[in-house]
């Protein structure tokens, strides 16, 4: 190791256990997991019980050996995590706080993680959360980590909720000649009493259904969503794996280039849609309206002012600038605290510009 | 007592300032309801208990605790099953129960926004008209406030399914503990950046007071399939849940009683409960008719292959409400059973719960305390009532003992001490078997950074600061030293 800080992690660590991983948070003045320090060493399923719908992992496991592993057993992720076919790891999955279209039925990431260790500013192992599915012990850092970017520390290891996965899947696709009447058609499944596993507007005007469960009920339960909306689907999948596959891969968008994610409800559409008019930007509605994925080539500055007028937060999750808060600064004051605590030295990465 | 000294001290001064007489309880008769929670047998003295009408006066109150270091415990019903709205002495309590407004139902965006004191069930109510509720269920869920159910992450009966509190806020804004107002989270499912929400809930009001709430609301379930299955011993009933799980299907409420339990609820109830059942197991499918339809037949199946002696199903909803009401009263029903009880909430991994309701049972034998047991089977999360009458010498302190040896045995099994009542005063001395002296040296430095003068909830939660906590052992020192004593 060099002794100049910027040369220290030209080439990144790879700690062979967590007492080296201890040495060097204590030791380093700068760390920014996932680039100064890579956890090739800790890609172990530490525990996975099937029975009890957990699995402890460590962060740098491949999501898409947890993935195939789970699938073995009937189960997976319901939070429908993305990037697995891009190398995505447990710890980087988690630091970015990604969820996928399926997380509509049941939750998104933070409603799945259970318990976390974490290395900390002060080189110290730390563990909040448990093991089992329900608990109420301690502080909850499990999910205050989920979406930090490693602003609070390195996670090495995780454990989840995992749910048997459904056996069958259909998708019904309803196209519209207006975003208006796709975005009420996205409300007016989203509030029903139709249990959907995903739904997204995609390209504005389509919009994307999927039913899961036991085969035999996936006819009928289709034909009641035509009814609700009065209007029968343009297009149904049975064999629906590579849509979703794509969607959630954002295989619909260029690779190149800058992806945000801008938190929002259903009824912000039409005004995000105006908002970013002009702005080189294309989007996508995920679970339900609750999420805006943007890919845009825009100034991220000038982005960030547009979402700032309207009380908005979003962040950058690929491409450059990975991380960074854009927009209202609402929750600054709060996670800035927390960061402190953890991270007294500042030692890892701030997310506010 | 309240001490004749603080009547003229300059923080009773202003408090003064701040809120009218019939707002500001500084006497006895009046404090004395708010002397201890759902934990009765502790009770502690504040120096005075506040009730604001708005936000303004919580965040006015806050700044002036902080400024004269006096702590306070914001406090919703009271029904902390472990302790976590017991006052402080020479602390004050800030009543939330007046800031009960819902403050907006958006069933097109599925969420509503309500003040800290609303009744949990009164936000089911409001939005039912919509075809939506919100899931946490509580059994106390008619009298718990919102703000307490956010400040334990409450559970219930659905949580496999649906998750806790936690899961269903999306957005809260707070005063911190030195007055700062501030924002977690927002009005979507989504976050951008850490989830402050996911570490402010289930904190026990050591990071300060949530004055708005925006929840999330889940589209009420089309139909619901109710079964009940009786068993000639425990460990069949606990076989049935694993069995229930390894066919795929997802219930979204899986209950065990045993016989006390059953005995106890049918003698208050009268929910029809079969009697000579040794243990009784309660599931129930709910969704999508369709996708219900096909799932039941799937579990009365598993049901049939487990040896259960007698299966009963709801046939309407009158019945599907009885079945209900027996096991959501399970605890006021104990009251028959005897005159005073604990109740543990300690998880386990559900394929362990065979092996640890016989060694409760063993403990039980033992010690010759009765120990009945109700609880979420689907989550493991156990509710042992440890019974006993406070009136015998040293009753409770061998009741007490019992309940630690059995959190102790959930953590040998891999579980938790808490699953939805939270630690409190209760389960403080358990912490540093849960967690390592370095993740408790964490969990400090994060109320400090947001707390520096400790003064939200002292003494909860943490151990080795504040108030001393419970020991397994004998008395509390607190209540050794004469300054707390049981009701």
């Amino acid at each position: 190791m060099g002794s100049a800080p910027e040369t220290r992690f030209a080439t990144p660590l790879e700690p062979r256990d967590t007492e080296e991983l201890c040495r060097i948070a204590r030791e380093a003045d700068s760390i920014v997991p996932g680039k100064s320090i890579i956890l090739s060493n800790f890609d172990k399923v530490s525990e996975y019980l099937p029975d009890e719908y957990t699995i402890t992992i460590e962060a740098g496991a491949k999501l898409a050996d947890v993935k195939s592993l789970l699938a073995e057993h009937g189960q997976y992720l319901p939070f429908d995590p993305p990037f697995a076919s891009d190398g995505a790891t447990i710890g980087s999955l988690i630091a970015s706080g990604l969820s996928g279209p399926s997380g509509f039925r049941y939750g998104i990431l933070r409603d799945f993680i259970l318990g976390v260790t974490l290395i900390d500013g002060l080189g110290n192992e730390i563990h909040g959360g448990g093991k089992v599915v329900k608990n109420a012990a301690g502080f909850d850092l499990p999910k205050f980590v989920v979406g930090s970017f490693g602003s609070c520390g390195i996670i090495t290891e995780a454990t989840f909720k995992v749910f048997p996965k459904p056996p069958a899947s259909r998708t019904a696709i309803f196209s519209y000649d207006s975003l208006d009447l796709a975005t009420s058609c996205l409300k007016k499944i989203s509030r029903s009493r139709f249990t959907v596993d995903a739904l997204e507007l995609v390209q504005n005007k389509s919009i994307h259904v999927r039913l899961s469960g036991i085969q035999g009920a996936l006819s009928s339960r289709a034909e009641g969503i035509e009814t609700l909306l009065d209007r029968e689907a343009s297009e149904t999948i049975e064999d629906d794996d590579e849509i979703w596959d794509d969607l959630r891969e954002f295989k619909d968008f260029p690779k190149e280039g800058r992806l945000l994610k801008l938190p929002i409800r259903p009824s912000d559409i039409p005004q995000i849609e105006s908002l970013l008019k002009g702005t080189n930007s294309r989007m996508r509605y995920g679970l339900g309206g609750s999420v805006a994925w943007i890919q845009s080539n825009e100034e991220i500055a000038s982005l960030s002012d547009l979402f700032e007028k309207e009380q908005l937060a979003a962040q950058v999750i690929r491409g450059d600038c990975s991380g960074t808060l854009i927009g209202s600064t609402r929750n600054k004051v709060f996670h800035q605290r927390v960061k402190s605590a953890l991270d007294p030295k500042g030692k890892f990465p701030n997310l506010y510009a | 007592m309240p001490q004749a000294a603080n009547k003229n001290h300059p923080f009773t001064i202003a408090l003064r300032k701040l809120f009218p007489r019939d707002r500001l309880y500084e006497d006895t008769p009046r404090i004395l309801p708010y002397v201890s929670d759902g934990l009765t047998i502790f009770r502690e003295f504040p120096r005075a208990v506040v009730t604001p009408v708005t936000r303004e006066e919580v965040v006015a109150a806050v700044k002036l605790c902080h400024e004269f270091e006096v702590p306070f415990v914001a406090r919703g019903s009271g029904t902390s099953l472990s302790g976590g709205s017991l006052p402080i002495k020479d602390g004050i309590v800030i009543s939330l129960n007046r800031l009960n407004r819902i403050l907006d139902i958006d069933p097109g965006n599925r969420t509503a926004t309500v003040e800290p004191g609303v009744i949990n069930s009164a936000v089911t109510n409001a939005a039912r008209p919509h075809g939506l509720y919100f899931p946490p269920d509580p059994s106390s869920q008619t009298v718990c406030t919102i703000g307490g159910n956010l400040a334990f992450n409450s559970g219930g009966a659905h949580c496999l399914k649906y998750g806790m509190t936690s899961n269903h806020i999306l957005g809260i804004t707070a005063v911190l503990p030195d007055g700062e107002v501030v924002e977690m989270g927002n009005a979507s499912l989504e976050n951008a950046g850490p989830d402050g929400v996911g570490l402010f809930v289930g904190s026990e009001g050591l990071l300060g007071i949530a004055l708005e709430v925006q929840l999330r609301l889940t589209p009420l379930p089309e139909t619901f399939r109710t079964l009940l299955a009786s068993y000639d011993s425990l460990e069949k009933a606990g076989t049935a849940v694993a069995d229930v799980v390894k066919s795929g299907i997802l219930p979204g409420a899986m209950e065990i009683m045993d016989k006390l339990s059953i005995k106890a609820v049918e003698e208050s109830s009268n929910a029809g409960y079969p009697l000579d059942a040794e243990g009784l197991l309660l599931v129930e499918l709910d969704g999508e008719s369709g996708a219900v339809e096909s799932e039941f037949q799937i579990l009365k199946s598993v049901i049939e292959k487990s040896g259960a002696d007698e299966v009963r199903i709801a046939q309407d909803d009158a019945e599907r409400e009885l079945i209900w009401k027996g096991r959501k009263s399970a605890f006021s029903a104990m009251g028959r059973l005897s005159p005073d009880y604990i109740v543990q909430d300690g998880v386990v991994p559900r394929s362990k719960l065979g092996y640890a309701l016989k060694e409760i049972s063993r403990l039980s034998k033992e010690t010759g305390i009765r120990v009945a047991n109700v609880f979420h089977a689907g989550d493991g999360n156990l509710h042992p009532l440890i019974l006993f009458d406070n009136k015998e010498p040293g009753a409770f302190e061998k009741a007490h003992e019992l309940a630690g040896n059995i959190l102790r045995l959930c953590l040998r099994l891999g579980g938790s001490i808490t699953g939805e009542h939270g630690v409190g005063v209760e389960k403080k001395s358990y912490m540093p078997e849960m967690f390592t002296e370095t993740d408790l040296d964490a969990f400090r430095r994060i109320r400090d950074a947001i707390d520096p003068k400790n003064i939200a909830n002292r003494g909860k939660m943490l151990p080795g600061d504040g108030a001393p906590s419970l020991t397994h052992t004998g008395p509390h020192p607190l209540e050794k030293a004469g300054i707390i004593s049981r009701m």
